[in-house]
């Protein structure tokens, strides 16, 4: 039976399959200046997302119970196909009562585009297993002011699921859209729309909110060090190295290496791909402990790995070897750097002075200063930070991949400060390494 | 409990709810979300005699000629954007006051401007049409316009009929190319 073809408004049946991809497209597929995404919402009764976790996009590719995922290249083999969304029926929540798929063209009102500029948009329902096209819409796009519009959907209805063509949407863009499903974006300026960069972080500081609400405070002035600094945006990863030598032990008592976890993962939210913080902790050894997310967060210190004491216990907190974790740390990284694609990596390096072998730290960190990663040194709480102030200057290296600052206390200077000072070199660093060519993609 | 209504099927209004006087038909639908000119819905009803056809034009109650000359049917008002909770827009028929020369009440649904605004009942979300008894507001019979009708921008949702000294409904439920001038027409009024 040949597909069926839909009008807007109009709807069918999907016969029994139980995974289907809604493929979108639009031509032409490539315009100079226009960039159009295709999003879903997974929403119940109410037309809502349940949480923000249920708005599927190439930010967040995959809801919760990986019943719907999005494909940024749909392997159909079909021209036209751009992107596309795979929906397993079986797996859908009972919650869920519609899969909405969208297309919104980035910065769509700045830039004065809109959906007229196309010469059409198009979605299709795919039978998964077979490839077999079971129904298609073809939305007329003359005329449309929209720069955000809901394609289609695929919604359950007396235990059926059907496809429902829909073409309807928003001149101002992705914000309202995500507004109108239930999607917590905060609107700062009436215009231009939100990127969608700032929607992931709008996302991710509800969850923030959520999770760990003694956080977003902190979360507010590390976004105004960001913006201050020109980073909103800027992608890297996030890791932070804490030391777990015995000299360290008054500021795990007091709790101050827990703050500082606190004001690091922040930092996380703004940059890291998945707004988690890798952490190392070291002593003798040195170990990576589980990324901090915002459901860790919380008492990480104390929890993690049976907790601080464990840390010192285990690694051998007598000594402090500060090139183990530097390794470990430049190994883990190197790994996830490809010949097309080269993300920064930001380290924040916690200690309190009296760094040993120090040539050798010295010859891994010049060695390490032709990869793409910047070491912020933070002493907190020591003394005899000499050997880590020299790491600012030491000569010999490709470009200046660190920089030390120090913190008696790290109530003596405001939150904010503290993240003006984390931040103030990498940008000049991130210049750099881009104009050298470490940083690609 | 409303009878699921399956086109062509009839309902006895009297036997389903022995007693009834006066019914309401309510259309309802949920506002625009989505930029774009707003979903108005219109109901209206025919006064019709014993061929089909409304004895005069003031037999056709719509949302500019809101009661019949006997007072028997009652348009409640236009609701131009679906706005509110409940029905949108209802008409009311008073059973015991429908004169003797009429022998049917037909109801349709359109949407206003349909062609301008290139709409049909697809669009629009949760739109319905319903009759209800008056007396203890159940519903007795409901379409699910956006879902069952969603290509059209006109339907005839059904009609009340004398059969043997009961009302009846009969459910119809067709859709109509044109909007509500055409309908009308249709109906013997002079447009």
């Amino acid at each position: 039976m040949g597909a069926v073809v839909l009008m807007p408004g109009a709807n069918t049946d999907i016969p029994k399959c139980r995974q289907v991809a809604v493929v979108v497209g639009w031509d032409p597929k490539f315009s100079p200046g226009m960039e159009i995404d295709a999003s879903s919402f997974l929403v119940g009764a109410d037309g809502k997302v349940p949480s923000d976790a249920y708005f599927v996009f190439y930010g967040e590719q995959s809801s919760p119970d990986g019943s719907v995922r999005f494909l940024s290249s749909p392997s159909t083999g079909v021209d036209f196909d751009v992107q596309a969304f795979d929906v397993d029926l079986d797996k859908v929540p009972a919650q869920v009562e519609a899969i909405d798929v969208c297309v919104t063209i980035h910065e769509g009102q700045v830039r004065r585009q809109s959906f007229a500029n196309l010469k059409g948009v198009f979605a299709r329902l795919v039978d998964s297993v077979s490839g077999r096209e079971i129904a298609r819409f073809d939305l007329h796009v003359d005329g449309m002011k929209e720069t955000a519009i809901t394609l289609a959907k695929v919604y359950r209805r007396s235990g059926q699921w059907k496809f429902r063509a829909v073409g309807q949407g928003f001149a101002g863009g992705l914000a309202p859209l995500a507004r109108r499903y239930g999607v917590d974006v905060a609107n700062e300026i009436p215009s231009p729309p939100v990127s969608e960069s700032k929607v992931r972080l709008e996302k991710r500081l509800v969850d923030l909110e959520k999770k760990a609400p003694h956080l977003v405070s902190l979360a507010k002035k590390a976004s105004a060090s960001v913006d201050k600094f020109h980073l909103s945006g800027t992608v890297c990863r996030v890791g932070l190295v804490l030391d777990a030598s015995g000299s360290m032990l008054r500021q795990y008592q007091q709790g101050r290496v827990q703050e500082v976890v606190d004001r690091i993962f922040p930092l996380a939210v703004h940059f890291d791909d998945d707004g988690s913080l890798d952490v190392w902790a070291f002593a003798e050894k040195s170990r990576e402990l589980t990324p901090l997310t915002s459901d860790s967060v919380k008492s990480y210190v104390d929890r993690e790995w049976g907790g601080w004491q464990k840390w010192m216990r285990v690694l051998n907190s007598d000594i402090n070897y500060e090139p183990a974790v530097i390794r470990a740390v430049i190994d883990r990284y190197r790994g996830t750097f490809t010949t097309q694609a080269v993300q920064p990596v930001y380290v924040v390096f916690i200690s309190d002075g009296g760094v040993g072998s120090d040539k050798e730290i010295e010859k891994l960190l010049i060695k390490a200063s032709q990869l793409p990663i910047f070491w912020q040194f933070v002493g907190i709480g020591g003394s005899n930070y000499g050997i880590l102030r020299r790491f600012d200057t030491m000569q010999g290296r490709f470009l200046d991949n660190c920089n030390f600052f120090s913190l008696d206390d790290l109530h003596s200077v405001t939150d904010q400060e503290l993240y003006d000072r984390l931040l103030a070199e990498y940008p000049e660093w991130l210049k750099e390494a881009a104009a050298k060519g470490i940083i690609r993609g | 409990m409303a009878v699921s209504l399956s086109k062509g099927g009839n309902v006895s209004l009297s036997k389903e709810a022995p007693g009834l006087s006066t019914i309401n038909v309510g259309l309802g639908w949920d506002a625009r979300v989505t930029d774009g000119s707003a979903f108005d819905l219109d109901a209206s009803a025919f006064l019709l005699n014993e061929v089909g056809k409304v004895r005069s034009d003031t037999d056709f109650i719509f949302y500019n000629n809101k009661k019949s000359s006997d007072g028997s049917v009652v348009h409640q008002g236009d609701n131009q954007t679906g706005s509110g909770d409940g029905d949108d827009e209802a008409i009311s028929v008073n059973l015991d006051k429908v004169p003797a020369g009429v022998q049917k009440v037909a109801f349709s649904v359109t949407i206003h401007d349909a062609d301008v605004r290139k709409q049909n009942f697809g669009q629009v979300a949760n739109a319905y049409i319903r009759v209800v008894n008056n007396a203890d507001g159940k519903e007795i019979a409901r379409y699910d316009l956006s879902e069952d009708f969603s290509i059209e921008t006109a339907m005839i949702f059904g009609e009340l009929y004398r059969h043997g000294g009961e009302w009846k409904f009969k459910a119809i439920g067709q859709g109509f190319a044109g909007g509500l001038g055409p309908l009308a027409k249709n109906y013997g009024v002079n447009v």
